[in-house]
């Protein structure tokens, strides 16, 4: 037995790696004209990656608090050796995730990969969209400067208007008033409650995408015009290719147009021109801003809110409204629904930029 | 400032020379890396006996030919027609410089061309003996393209010696003329794979022959991975150290401008060169089955990056001159400038060649600014001086007289001329900045 042989062995008897191998050579993936939205849910998990790794970088000389958030921000991003470099790719990073997990979501919908036996695949997935925008909202809030500082604000008030909502307002923000505290809270939630559970949640989502595989649209399993590859090293290079094209993108944004900090927020001035939230929240926000003060003998905030909580029961039903085997005008209602919940979130994300320019 | 320059709103005569410049060395360093390609995969297909490998390569060496020899004498030309209409004093420069050097070059560049020729129209007729002796030749002069005009690019950055004693020998081989000859023949070897990934790609499945190409042409990137960090090191040493410096100047601080631009940029080009590596082993060496259309395309995206990334450094690190201590980027001679900063003497008078109707402040403004600066669009300087009147505009250029005064002296040419010039300058700017829209 030669030298190699003999360590292999060792590793072998150690790490069973072939054993990992043949079964990934033995999974397959299929591949057709349409596989290309495949990718976006290894995109969305590169990215999550890169933040995990940046932001325990920025946890180094990053410092919560009232005198301390703002100043530290500043630091990095102006004193600290390729300080405002990481701090870019970690916001970059989140927001391309976000557009990543969009993505996937409204592709696996298209492809009624939400149907049975999928439906926990689904319902993890949107589980991880909302920790996702919890911690992109939560992550924004740690600047601590004046547009974060009052759209931190607003995002919390519109708690208040579900019912309970002033309960849940007052922990986040650890009283009535938004202070030190809220701080602490954020970066409490930012940085361990929301990614443990965010972990916990994608370890679930891939256990289920092991299980079920990816789904072949219908009309393509029918006709036939698809090929299976092999997961390893077909699938799993090719995802590598693509996380290498998101790396450059990312790179390319994060050098070239550095994410902007502004004055450190003052709780006493009155909120700034523009004010407005993040853009995963401004269709949410522009809805809300339409509302008249009174709906159905409710307040108009209130009635946004639930319009928006019933919704998205809806939407995350639907394998029970849509499931496996429904042919005819109910399969394409729900292709109908999804286009217009698409048209929803992008026309009103852009009648939300352009009726509040900064 | 001796000849008629060629004003060119928008992109600016810097942005079109580098829009030609990138699109040229992107072939014609295929067109060099290609030197070696065809010859040695000839020689090695006939050494094993593989007809469908030699079928393979005539029908790459079609391409090559097209795109080399059309494509890319196309834009050589188009260097030649901007740089003299955009820069006409720092090119007539070069021609006196450096006449020998590129009479050589165009030698080198006619017997490439004839003999690519010859190798690709002899495919079929000549002895493969005869194919591939024309080969080698190929092989011999395009590399010998390079040797010689890397001399004169490098000279415009590191003029070395020849300020001393103006040798011929001494410019050619200025301190980076080395690392960057090992950094362009690196940079041709991975684009001589990358564009063998192109045509093979489009190769049929069928017989095995698609994978074994693409992991052949794949692994032409492996010195280039290998070696480019450390020639970069390498040419980053040779460097002036207040070049190298401005490398730096972008670690730490967001704000924007040149320098901290310089510094993202040369970090960019590092990372997609490394991630190219991996692209290739991910997508062409360990999946060819999967390698296609779309995969090219972002290999061929981030290549054509590098390539301009690469030049624009190199451009951008010689600031403010367009031969580095020898000649600002407005033509101004540095002797001359450092004579007129004891002595105020008039610009005016230097001014060879003006424009029919042209008032002073104008002729001073095309001679001082237009060389770098547009109105509106690429370094606008509406833009810049926005908001300033014409006293605030005149204190400024006064600011910018040569010396060691000027704290703009690192990134711009000194203002030279007269206080009524400067003064003439000063009103024609403010006319210019009012009438923005």
């Amino acid at each position: 037995m030669s030298v190699k042989e003999k360590f292999q062995k060792f590793l072998e008897e150690r790490l069973p790696v072939q054993a990992f191998k043949d079964l990934s050579s033995h999974k397959m993936v299929p591949e057709h004209k349409q596989a290309f939205w495949y990718y976006f849910g290894g995109i969305t998990l590169f990215f999550f990656i890169i933040l995990v790794f940046t932001g325990m970088v920025l946890l180094f000389q990053y410092q919560p608090g009232l005198e301390s958030s703002h100043a530290s921000v500043l630091r990095i991003v102006t004193k600290v050796d390729f300080g405002w470099l990481i701090r870019s790719i970690h916001s970059w990073g989140a927001n391309l995730m976000l557009a990543a997990a969009f993505i996937h979501m409204f592709s696996v919908y298209f492809m009624k990969a939400y149907q049975k036996p999928r439906e926990l695949t689904w319902l993890t997935g949107l589980g991880l969209l909302g920790l996702g925008m919890g911690l992109g909202f939560t992550g924004y809030s740690l600047v601590w400067d004046d547009m974060a500082f009052f759209a931190t604000k607003i995002g919390i008030d519109m708690m208040e208007g579900i019912p309970g909502g002033e309960y849940i307002a007052d922990i986040i923000r650890g009283g009535p008033e938004m202070g030190g505290l809220t701080i602490q809270r954020m970066f409490a939630l930012h940085v361990v409650i929301l990614p443990w559970i965010f972990i916990g949640l994608l370890g679930a989502h891939l256990f289920f995408l092991q299980i079920h595989g990816n789904k072949i649209p219908e009309g393509i399993e029918k006709s036939g015009e698809y090929r299976k590859v092999p997961f390893f090293p077909n699938f799993i290079f090719s995802d590598l290719y693509v996380w290498l094209i998101c790396l450059n993108l990312l790179a390319v944004l994060a050098a070239m147009y550095p994410w902007h900090i502004g004055a450190e927020a003052d709780p006493l001035a009155p909120s700034p021109k523009g004010i407005k939230p993040e853009w995963y929240f401004m269709a949410m926000f522009q809805l809300l801003k339409l509302m008249p003060a009174h709906v159905a003998g409710m307040s108009g905030e209130l009635f946004g809110n639930m319009l928006f909580g019933a919704a998205a029961m809806f939407w995350a039903a639907v394998p029970v409204w849509n499931p496996a085997g429904t042919v005819g005008r109910r399969a394409k209602l729900a292709t109908y629904v999804g286009l217009l919940g698409l048209m929803f979130i992008i026309g009103f994300t852009i009648w939300g930029y352009t009726a509040h320019p900064v | 400032m001796n000849y008629p320059q060629w004003i060119i709103e928008g992109v600016g005569g810097p942005g079109i020379i580098g829009i030609i410049a990138v699109s040229h060395v992107f072939i014609s360093q295929f067109a060099v890396g290609g030197g070696l390609f065809l010859p040695i995969t000839e020689y090695l297909a006939r050494r094993n006996n593989d007809p469908e490998m030699l079928e393979y390569l005539h029908t790459h060496t079609r391409f090559f030919t097209i795109l080399t020899s059309v494509v890319g004498a196309m834009f050589g030309v188009g260097i030649w027609f901007a740089i003299g209409l955009v820069h006409p004093d720092a090119t007539a420069f070069l021609i006196r410089n450096f006449v020998l050097a590129w009479t050589i070059e165009w030698v080198w560049f006619f017997l490439e061309i004839l003999s690519l020729i010859v190798y690709y129209y002899g495919w079929k007729t000549l002895s493969p003996r005869t194919h591939m002796m024309v080969g080698w030749v190929y092989m011999f002069t395009a590399i010998m393209t390079l040797v010689t005009i890397n001399g004169i690019l490098c000279f415009m950055l590191t003029p070395g010696d020849w300020i001393q004693n103006q040798s011929f020998w001494s410019a050619m081989f200025n301190p980076t003329y080395w690392p960057s000859l090992l950094m362009r023949f690196l940079v041709c070897l991975a684009l001589a794979g990358l564009y063998g990934l192109i045509t093979a790609a489009r190769m049929s499945t069928a017989n095995g022959l698609r994978t074994r190409m693409l992991q052949y042409s794949a692994r032409w990137f492996i010195p280039t991975f290998v070696f480019m960090l450390f020639a970069m090191g390498w040419y980053m040493l040779m460097l002036p150290e207040e070049t190298r410096n401005m490398l730096f100047s972008g670690m730490s601080g967001f704000a924007r401008g040149n320098f901290a631009i310089l510094t993202r940029i040369s970090m960019l080009t590092i990372l997609f060169t490394a991630t190219m590596g991996f692209m290739i082993f991910f997508g062409a060496y360990a999946n060819p089955e999967e390698f296609g259309g779309g995969k090219i395309a972002f290999l061929m995206i981030s290549a054509l990056f590098v390539t301009g990334a690469g030049e624009w450094t190199r451009e951008v690190l010689r600031k403010p001159y367009v031969i580095h201590s020898v000649m600002y980027s407005n033509a101004l001679l540095a002797a001359d400038a450092k004579d007129m900063e004891t002595a105020e003497r008039p610009f005016l008078p230097r001014i060879e060649w003006r424009k029919d109707g042209e008032s002073d402040g104008q002729a001073m403004f095309r001679t001082q600014c237009r060389s770098c600066h547009t109105l509106d669009g690429y370094r606008p300087l509406r833009e810049f001086l926005k908001g300033r009147d014409e006293k605030s505009i005149l204190s400024l250029l006064k600011i910018m007289r040569p010396g060691e005064k000027n704290p703009y002296r690192n990134i711009m040419p000194p203002t030279v001329g007269t206080d009524t010039e400067l003064a003439m300058l000063a009103r024609y700017l403010t006319s210019e900045v009012s009438s923005a829209k």
